[in-house]
């Protein structure tokens, strides 16, 4: 956490200075969510968007911003929540329009195809592997591990219990040993 | 048999943070497994970590902000069954023998109802009035082009019209640019195509951003 970047945000915020939040928000903040919007949906162009959306809906409710979690947790409160709520859609999307042929040439809206991948990293096995837990189970797990977060601010975060959380981590990272080693990724 | 008791307690027994007992270590199935495990939580730690933003990102949040703040448009009644082709906002940098027009409506998809905003699944109907000029329509998802045509499929022409059904994949700010006149290729994004095509002396026009969350 980005201690001056949260007590000089709580500071502007006192004073009414909402641009001015924002603005520190996105210089503290931006690369971090950035990232992790980037692990979670493996989609340039929709990384693009949903990080924009989360610092679009930041400035909406910041008014509302309670000031009993950091910055930091309530930035990945909003950032799970549009992450997960981008990838239903896209997944509703491909359910309805799949198997036919409404797409224009031109229209590729494949949600891993490789070559939309703008991120070298998120090219590997584990990546892949990680498209294949849910959208909770990815969100946890990255949460976690990606990110560094510990169980009490995930559980803020989530606003789910704590154990829950443990639970859902504790089974997801044999799930992702199994998946590798079926990919011929061997163990260490 | 291979002892899966890792996979069954221990792991848990590390996210909760309590001491792992001594069979993880002198079990060579739960050993390995162990290894995996740490090794899997280190390679999380990497990933999408050469991954950033755009340059522009904190200007485009800020641009959002400030069209959210304008009167919002209502739209969707331009999405009445009857052609009522309504002309989104455009703009037209020279004048021109036939009057350029480029009309873009949202309409259900299959099955669906009209909603109160864009949503994925919906079909934008486009239409370019162009005469006899050389045209060509893209749909833009922020930079990226989606849809790029002219005279073939999935344009149609005829009668001084160019013509495209795009579906809307998912969310998204989008964008229908006509260029009308000379078109370069698409390269560095909308607003350096825009630029591009003025520049090689095209008529540009930009429908409304169609917004899908
Ligand atoms: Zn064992």
């Amino acid at each position: 956490m980005d201690e001056s970047a949260e007590t000089a945000a709580r500071q502007a915020l006192a004073k009414g200075e909402r641009r001015m939040v924002l603005d520190i928000l996105m210089r503290a903040y931006g690369d971090l969510l950035y990232r992790h919007c980037a692990a979670m949906l493996r989609d340039a162009a929709l990384t693009d968007e949903t990080h924009q959306t989360v610092f679009v809906q930041a400035w909406r409710d910041l008014e509302r911003f309670k000031g009993d979690s950091s910055f930091k947790s309530w930035l990945f409160a909003i950032a799970r929540h549009r992450c997960l709520d981008a990838l239903k859609i896209r997944r509703r999307f491909f359910k309805r329009f799949e198997a036919r042929e409404t797409l224009p040439d031109g229209a590729d809206p494949s949600p891993s195809a490789e070559a939309k991948l703008a991120h070298a990293s998120l090219g590997g096995p584990l990546s892949r592997c990680l498209d294949k837990l849910t959208p909770e189970v990815r969100s946890a797990v990255l949460l976690r591990y990606r990110e560094g977060i510990s169980y009490t601010e995930m559980a803020d975060i989530a606003g789910e219990q704590a154990g829950t959380l443990q639970r859902r981590v504790a089974r997801a990272l044999p799930a992702l040993r199994a998946c590798l080693e079926a990919q011929g990724v061997a163990s260490p | 048999m291979k002892c899966d008791r890792f996979a069954r307690e221990g792991s848990l027994a590390l996210e909760r943070g309590e001491p792992l007992d001594p069979h993880y270590a002198s079990c060579a199935d739960c050993a390995a497994a162990l290894r995996a495990y740490r090794a899997i939580a280190g390679d999380l730690g990497g990933l999408a970590a050469d991954a950033a933003p755009s340059g522009d990102w904190q200007a485009r949040v800020h641009a959002r902000i400030a069209r959210e703040r304008a009167p919002r448009r209502r739209w969707w009644w331009l999405a009445l069954p009857v052609a009522a082709a309504a002309t989104l906002a455009l703009w037209v940098t020279r004048p021109s023998p036939v009057t350029l027009g480029l009309d873009v409506q949202v309409l259900p998809g299959p099955g669906q109802a009209r909603a109160e905003t864009p949503k994925a699944g919906d079909r934008v109907a486009i239409v370019a009035t162009v005469g006899g000029e050389a045209a060509e329509l893209r749909v833009y998802r922020g930079d990226e082009v989606l849809l790029r045509c002219s005279d073939a499929p999935p344009c149609a022409r005829a009668e001084g019209r160019v013509s495209a059904e795009f579906v809307l994949p998912g969310p998204g700010r989008y964008r229908t640019l006509l260029v009308v006149g000379e078109a370069a290729a698409p390269s560095g994004g909308l607003d350096a195509d825009v630029s591009a095509a003025r520049a090689a002396g095209a008529r540009v026009h930009l429908s409304d951003e169609i917004a899908v969350w």
